[in-house]
């Protein structure tokens, strides 16, 4: 017996010394990083696929735009605050045809040198010459100009002025080191297209001796995490009076929110970004959000039901209206997403937080659309549609209205309870819905060419930037990019009205605050009119919990000293240099 | 020595039908994953829904992508290209790891599934059949006892088991301290005395989830084996030469064995697409979630290099047992003699 537990734990060495990933040389650190001085983290990546160049649509964690650790924006954007403040910027100033930006003359490289305005020009037109992600922001952009040592100015596209849109890009562009990523440029350079391969300057790993502006740079990864170590010579440390607490931020990964929510209460995550249920009750141990009150988190997106709303009987604004009265928006916030939403308010406005000054309570009673299932029938009861002996809604010809399907991912399980409740309602005006769970893939293809789908539901962007409330009114209204026969990445029900492409083109430009207040109302209530989709609940943009078994100080509503967006995502960043390790805070 | 041609040419004959089950296989894991309705292309394009992308940046940055993993050319040259690629032993790029190399990155998870899976069946395997075995064989209480105790444990999902599993040692007794493979903390990962007691620490579970539901599905088969072989002319014949009760099980228990000996090979090969359950449970980062990612992100090079590792594993496996099957069984060996029309000398 002794033998072969001997056998089995050789064979396990043996099989363990084999898969071994890459990784960097371990130093003093005894193989381990100290627990003390390392932050867990998980939810921001599904996968370590070990790229950290900044260029690819999903770079690892720490290098994309959405973690500002190893590279750093121009600005960043406070949830709290509803606005973009500096990062590696020292000011901004936004005029009718430029956006003048000052990069704060502290900023270094790693290897020391000074983060220069030619750095943010080519790094802004790198995505002028290749098809990166970002590279619609040309769209918005005439040029970039250097007009001193230390600024820049951002020159507005005068056919399609849309500071909202370039002012996002300047929260959501990491800059890169202009020496670095030309030496990288000129090593795939390809002579006759007088540009680099750009699928080669993609597959460019960038997983080694990283120079980035940011607190961290790279230190170890694998398949199953990525480590990242402080940079102790990181400029901001007289921006912010002290380095960030955490010397280790180790992101691991893990398959669900279950797991996610056990890891935390065994105290081997310190802060997590998925959707976890129990949050909220004694379930859930040591693990809280922003607010130990529901909703716990502040919110700052909102999953919408889409609708085709060119086919029958959805191009009818009656029965649109009538599916809006018939869904229990109450019922989806505290069953579905477990209390975590405040109940819906009509309209795509959050009423709370910075946005709420574009909100009228006035204009929800007048115009929006609340759960009242009498109230549903008797809309469509007014515009011609009735009941057959079995109670199947009829529609105003007499055809029974066909099945219909109520779409989400699946294993997204509140959302999944969500479509079932909606389903619900939508059941009790006489409609034949069902639930159909897809994967992934095949319902973003659905919402994407528009086919095939009756209800899907999905969020509208769920990114808090500077063009929020914008962005959300342009994804799910505007026609501007929506052609037959063409994908659509925005306004999946493919509604289209001029009034709202009209007002959609008009709000980015206008500068008088209270004539956007006006406009955006005017928005809404053309929203709340027509219903071309049916907002379900209120959620955070990033979900933001953690234990303070090990750390503590983090950021809340009674300590809101930076915004609840995980310490890593855009104005959350100040949190890292407040936090403290358990031990030496008591 | 005159028997030998006979079974030759069936080995030769056996050979090839598994080289023809693995060109079908192989085939199969080229083609199925791109005759659903949803392509790689798809999963780009999901992946672009966020940024202020124009449709014709899209455009190109998808043409960028399909040009540079041949997706962009007709179907059977892409099939071309994947077969001459097995052929050389190039298993591929992933198309969602950012060309990480498919045989790297089997080669990091396939040591964790195969420590998972190998050890739990070999020794369910052992376990089991003495197990059934002996409860056929003394019968009574003895029997009842380990018979329904097999069928009710065998009869359990290995992901209903796993979460009962995870249920008792990481929340109700946290005996172990965190998901994974080995804990979070650790980046060296070699001999070391941090490295290895971690990884035995988070093995033990799911083992145990594996092996016991294994256990228990052997146990339950081998004792209707045996039964079987206990009514037999044969034993009934020995036991009526008085022999030995022990010797009469031995005889019983070789004969019973060989079938089960042909389901181990099986249960290896399927078993490393059923540890997904196990592995994805557990976090445990092993070959089954990899399969299981690459599906969902339909990354053909991936589904492929997995598929052909396992289906290359489990064929290898089985004729592995035919040929130990031939050797051991008389009864297999005389009927290759019969077919080459042959007999034994003696």
């Amino acid at each position: 017996m002794k033998k072969g537990i001997e056998s089995l734990i050789a064979y396990l060495l043996i099989i363990t010394q084999c898969s071994c990933g890459p990784k960097k040389p371990v130093d003093s650190s005894n193989g381990m990083i100290p627990r003390e001085k390392t932050l867990y983290v998980t939810g921001l990546e599904w996968k370590h696929d070990n790229n950290f160049n900044p260029l690819v649509p999903d770079g690892d964690f720490g290098s994309d735009y959405n973690c500002q650790l190893i590279y750093e924006c121009l600005l960043v954007y406070d949830q709290l605050k509803g606005k973009p403040v500096p990062s590696l910027a020292a000011s901004y100033t936004l005029s009718d045809n430029a956006i003048t930006v000052t990069i704060d003359t502290r900023a270094r490289w790693h290897d020391g040198t000074p983060v220069t305005p030619e750095d943010v020009k080519y790094t802004f037109e790198l995505d002028k010459i290749y098809p990166t992600t970002r590279a619609g922001t040309w769209k918005y952009l005439d040029r970039v100009e250097i007009t001193s040592d230390s600024t820049l100015d951002f020159h507005l596209n005068r056919k399609n002025r849309n500071p909202l849109m370039v002012l996002d890009a300047l929260t959501s562009v990491p800059i890169l080191p202009h020496a670095v990523w030309e030496k990288v440029e000129r090593e795939y350079w390809v002579d006759s297209l007088g540009k680099a391969d750009f699928m080669k300057l993609m597959n460019y790993k960038n997983n080694s001796d990283i120079i980035g502006s940011g607190p961290y740079t790279l230190y170890y990864f694998d398949n199953s995490k990525v480590v990242l170590r402080r940079v102790d010579t990181y400029w901001g440390k007289g921006k912010y009076g002290t380095l960030p607490a955490p010397e280790f931020i180790a992101h691991v990964l893990f398959s669900n929110s279950d797991q996610v929510a056990l890891a935390m209460k065994q105290g081997k995550i310190d802060i997590s970004c998925p959707f976890i249920p129990v949050l909220g009750t004694a379930e859930a141990g040591p693990i809280r959000g922003w607010s130990l009150k529901p909703p716990y988190n502040i919110p700052g997106c909102i999953p919408t039901l889409f609708m085709p709303a060119n086919t029958e009987p959805f191009n009818n604004v009656a029965f649109r209206r009538a599916l809006a009265h018939a869904v229990d928006f109450a019922k989806i916030g505290s069953i579905a997403f477990a209390n975590q939403s405040p109940t819906m308010q009509p309209g795509i406005i959050i009423p709370f937080g910075p946005e709420s000054r574009y909100f009228s309570k006035k204009d929800a009673e007048a115009f929006g659309c609340r759960y009242d299932i009498e109230k549903a029938r008797s809309i469509l009861k007014q515009n011609g549609f009735t009941w057959n002996e079995k109670g199947m809604l009829l529609d105003p010809a007499g055809k029974q209205i066909d099945k219909m399907y109520a779409e989400c991912p699946s294993g997204w399980t509140d959302w999944e309870n969500m479509i079932k409740i909606a389903i619900e309602g939508f059941r009790g005006l006489g409609l034949d819905v069902s639930e159909r769970f897809t994967d992934y893939a095949s319902w973003d293809q659905k919402c994407r060419t528009g086919n095939g789908f009756d209800f899907i539901l999905r969020t509208a962007t769920s990114l808090q930037s500077p063009a929020t409330p914008w962005l959300r009114f342009k994804q799910l209204l505007s026609s501007e990019n929506i052609h037959d026969g063409e994908d659509a990445y925005e306004n999946f029900g493919r509604y289209h009205n001029t009034e709202a492409d009209s007002l959609l083109s008009l709000i980015p430009a206008i500068t008088d605050s209270s004539e956007t207040i006006r406009l955006y109302r005017q928005l809404n209530r053309l929203f709340m009119l027509e219903v071309p989709s049916i907002p379900v609940v209120y959620r955070p943009a990033v979900f933001y919990q953690f234990t303070e078994k090990h750390w503590t100080n983090f950021p809340t509503e009674d300590n809101p000293y930076a915004p609840p967006q995980m310490l890593f995502i855009g104005g959350g960043i100040p949190g890292l240099f407040h936090i403290r390790p358990v031990k030496e805070a008591s | 020595m005159i028997a030998l041609p006979g079974m030759y040419r069936h080995f030769l004959k056996r050979a090839g039908w598994y080289a023809a089950t693995f060109i079908v296989a192989v085939s199969l894991v080229f083609l199925l994953p791109r005759l659903g309705p949803v392509s790689y292309t798809d999963i780009l394009k999901a992946n672009m829904t966020f940024g202020p992308m124009t449709a014709e940046q899209r455009e190109e940055l998808i043409s960028a992508y399909m040009k540079e993993h041949d997706l962009d050319k007709p179907l059977w040259i892409q099939f071309r290209s994947y077969a001459l690629r097995i052929l050389k032993g190039d298993l591929g790029k992933s198309l969602n790891f950012n060309a990480k190399p498919c045989a790297a990155m089997i080669g990091e998870k396939i040591p964790w599934t195969l420590g998972l899976i190998i050890p739990a069946v070999a020794l369910a395997w052992i376990i089991g059949n003495l197990l059934g075995a002996l409860a056929a064989f003394r019968r009574g209480i003895f029997d009842k006892g380990i018979y329904r105790t097999s069928v009710f444990i065998g009869s359990v999902p290995f992901f209903c088991f796993g979460l009962l599993l995870m249920y008792l040692f990481y929340s109700l007794f946290p005996v172990v301290d965190s998901l994974g493979g080995y804990s979070p903390d650790i980046i060296d990962k070699g001999w070391n005395s941090r490295f290895l007691p971690s990884v035995l620490s988070h093995y033990w579970v799911p083992f145990l989830s594996i092996f016991l539901v294994l256990i228990g599905g052997q146990a339950a088969g081998m004792r209707s084996t045996t039964i079987y072989e206990l009514e037999s002319d044969s034993m009934k014949y020995a036991e009526t030469l008085g022999i030995r009760r022990s010797k009469v099980f031995f005889y019983c228990l070789r004969n019973a064995l060989l079938p089960q000996l042909s389901g181990l090979a099986i249960t290896i090969g399927t078993m490393v697409g059923g540890s997904l359950i196990t592995e994805i449970i557990f976090a445990y980062p092993g070959l089954g979630t990899l399969l299981f990612d690459s599906i969902k992100s339909r990354d053909y090079p991936l589904i492929q290099a997995v598929s052909l590792v396992v289906t290359v594993a489990t064929l290898c496996l089985c004729f592995a047992v035919e040929i130990i099957s031939a050797f051991v069984d008389p009864r297999i060996k005389a009927s290759f003699e019969n077919d080459g029309g042959a007999y034994a000398s003696n």
